[in-house]
């Protein structure tokens, strides 16, 4: 098998809480990540799914060094980037892109569309000048659907789904290999996400682009990715094939968010039963001892509550970090 | 671009109380510029050797021309009034020249400190933060009138070491406007993006930070152009700033004091002496806002 162009390695990032006056002290740990390991191969679409607060968009910002982790590696290409400087990270900011998820505040209001995308060309020297930049920028603005003539307008000027789009060209702007898709669709109506989708697909096949795909969406999810890893605070408890996770879920929690997204056939969706779980997802600062999970679980045990459970292999392409697997015996 | 400019001002020159304020502050500008020809720096009561009148040292020493310090009604040679033996007029037309000096130098330098310690703090975060904000909490809490009054003995007084007072208890409000504004600026996520593209620091706070933060500031700088002359007038007043017979709407109010009340049974008799350099700074103080107000309608992006 080819090497993987991501390898994440118990990634950890806490944020420290503090209090007093001048002089700080430490009370605690926000455990935004907690020993997150993952691969991911080239032209592979990798979901992060979870409820919000589960750590999906730190541990993307932290894959692209926008937060410094506190502990792991991020083997990018075979190289580990965790603790680059700012020099020596450069060539990986160019292999690494991101599209976020609200494409109101993703591009500076006081720039136009051709600041914005002729800044990146410059400054990673991709053209010599002004004029080539700008016919490239041009070149961008064409391959998302926008007009030439749109360069020299300002954001609020575009629509949400254009505003995405001016992002999606940006982020293409370094010729990446891996783009983050940080919920990229979910400020969007369900007509502009779909075309933003199929462009992302339709980039993915031509440009041979790897995507971190991060979502709320699971029928999405499931639509266009290869992998997904569901998340729940700040760890992995369930990662695999995408058709293995839909079909076969294990872990409890995986289930209940599955259940929770609907299904447009009117018929299936009324005989379908639900797990509803009861209670919200407990405070990142104090866990609850052994497996995060058990005080929501239906399926707990004893041991649940004393000890975390490891990942279990259930067959080559999915892993799971839950008892069941024992009680099921995979 | 240039439309866009055009259009700007197409549509600030639409709105009356910006043309009202640029109106205004042209005036005080012609007059600070043609201070000489509306207000000869003459004193006519010392004619030269060829009978011509004297020439004044410094023009913004107002000349005497009566020994009489009472206040003497308006009349075609003084069309203001005098008061201890000066043109009131004269003083009121070069007071707008220390009006525009003083704002000026002390919203320039008092800014400058402001941005620069404000964008220290809200940039870097943690420990320089707290330091820097501590410091300035610091000079907040001390009155300002009490401040000045305490440095000008320290200093001595004059219209130089006022400044310098103002200038040191007046960055405060800017360095907090701009740390406020970088703080909500800095998590955005284009600024976010630029650091996922590889931008450096000083490139994303020029580029992408200060071009979002620093309008409010500039705003409110223009504001405080006119309000700080008040500020001077009032040290003045108190015999804090500008030297006796200094051209400073402040110092000329400062002469009529014992005149404010009036005269028995007439208290509108030396209306002239407030009226003139109190309505010269009334009108400073509200062309700098309203210049200020259509400032704040052209930096907003969103307008455009």
């Amino acid at each position: 098998m080819n090497e993987p162009v991501i390898r994440v390695q118990n990634l950890k990032k806490f944020f420290p809480i503090t209090k007093g006056f001048l002089v700080k002290k430490k009370v605690g740990d926000v455990k935004a990540v907690d020993d997150v390991s993952f691969e991911v191969y080239k032209k592979e679409t990798f979901a992060l799914v979870g409820e919000s607060g589960c750590g999906k968009t730190t541990t993307a910002r932290t894959m692209l060094r926008l937060i410094d982790p506190t502990d792991g590696k991020i083997e990018i290409f075979g190289k580990d980037i965790s603790h680059l400087n700012r020099e020596k990270l450069l060539p990986f900011r160019r292999k690494m892109q991101i599209v976020f998820q609200n494409p109101i505040g993703s591009l500076n209001p006081r720039m136009t569309i051709g600041q914005i995308l002729i800044e990146p060309l410059l400054f990673h020297k991709i053209v010599d000048t002004k004029q080539e930049a700008y016919d490239k920028a041009i070149e961008l603005l064409r391959m998302v659907g926008l007009k030439p003539y749109h360069m020299d307008r300002y954001p609020h000027q575009f629509s949400g789904g254009q505003k995405q789009r001016i992002a999606i060209a940006r982020a293409l702007s370094v010729d990446p290999e891996i783009i983050f898709l940080d919920e990229p669709t979910s400020a969007l109506d369900v007509s502009v996400q779909a075309q933003i989708i199929n462009l992302f697909m339709k980039f993915q096949d031509e440009l041979n682009l790897t995507y971190i795909f991060i979502s709320h969406d699971l029928s999405l999810v499931r639509f266009i990715s290869d992998k997904v890893a569901v998340m729940y605070l700040g760890r992995i408890v369930e990662i695999g094939d995408v058709d293995e996770i839909f079909e076969n879920p294990i872990h409890p929690y995986t289930k209940a968010l599955l259940s929770a997204s609907p299904i447009p056939d009117p018929k299936i969706e009324k005989q379908r039963k639900r797990i509803i779980l009861t209670g919200s997802v407990p405070s990142p600062i104090a866990r609850p001892s052994g497996c995060f999970f058990h005080p929501r679980c239906p399926f707990k045990t004893e041991k649940c509550e004393k000890e975390y459970p490891n990942m279990y292999k259930v067959s080559e392409n999915h892993q799971v970090s839950c008892y069941l697997v024992e009680k099921e015996g995979v | 671009m240039n439309t866009e400019l055009k259009r700007t001002l197409r549509k600030l020159f639409k709105n009356p109380s910006a043309i009202l304020g640029f109106s205004l502050l042209t005036f005080f500008i012609i007059v600070a510029i043609f201070a000489p020809l509306i207000s000869p720096p003459i004193n006519p009561m010392f004619p030269d050797e060829n009978g011509n009148p004297m020439k004044l040292d410094n023009p913004y020493i107002m000349p005497i021309l009566s020994w009489s310090s009472d206040p003497v009604p308006p009349s075609k040679d003084h069309p203001f009034g005098m008061i201890a033996g000066r043109d009131i007029l004269y003083g009121v037309v070069w007071g707008t020249r220390t009006a525009f000096k003083i704002g000026l130098i002390v919203v320039t330098a008092s800014t400058f400190f402001g941005i620069i310690i404000g964008s220290i703090a809200g940039y870097f975060g943690g420990w320089v933060d707290e330091v820097l904000m501590r410091i300035t909490d610091v000079f907040l809490s001390i009155p300002f009138l009490l401040a000045a009054m305490v440095l000008t003995t320290i200093l001595g007084s004059g219209l130089d070491k006022v400044m310098i007072a103002m200038i040191i208890f007046g960055w405060m409000a800017t360095a907090r406007l701009i740390r406020a504004n970088i703080l909500q600026v800095k998590e955005e996520q284009f600024v976010l993006a630029a650091k996922a593209l590889g931008i450096k620091n000083y490139i994303i706070i020029l580029r992408h930070i200060l071009p979002n933060t620093i309008f409010p500031v500039l705003v409110q700088a223009t504001m405080r152009l006119g309000s700080l002359v008040i500020t001077a007038a009032a040290l003045s007043f108190l015999g804090l700033g500008a030297p006796i017979g200094y051209a400073d709407w402040g110092s000329m109010l400062n002469y009529t004091r014992n005149y404010i009340l009036g005269a028995s049974g007439q208290a509108l008799a030396y209306w002239y002496t407030v009226f003139y350099p109190g309505i010269a700074m009334v009108l400073f103080v509200l062309a700098w806002n309203l210049v200020g107000d259509a400032l704040r309608d052209v930096f907003d992006p969103k307008l455009k």
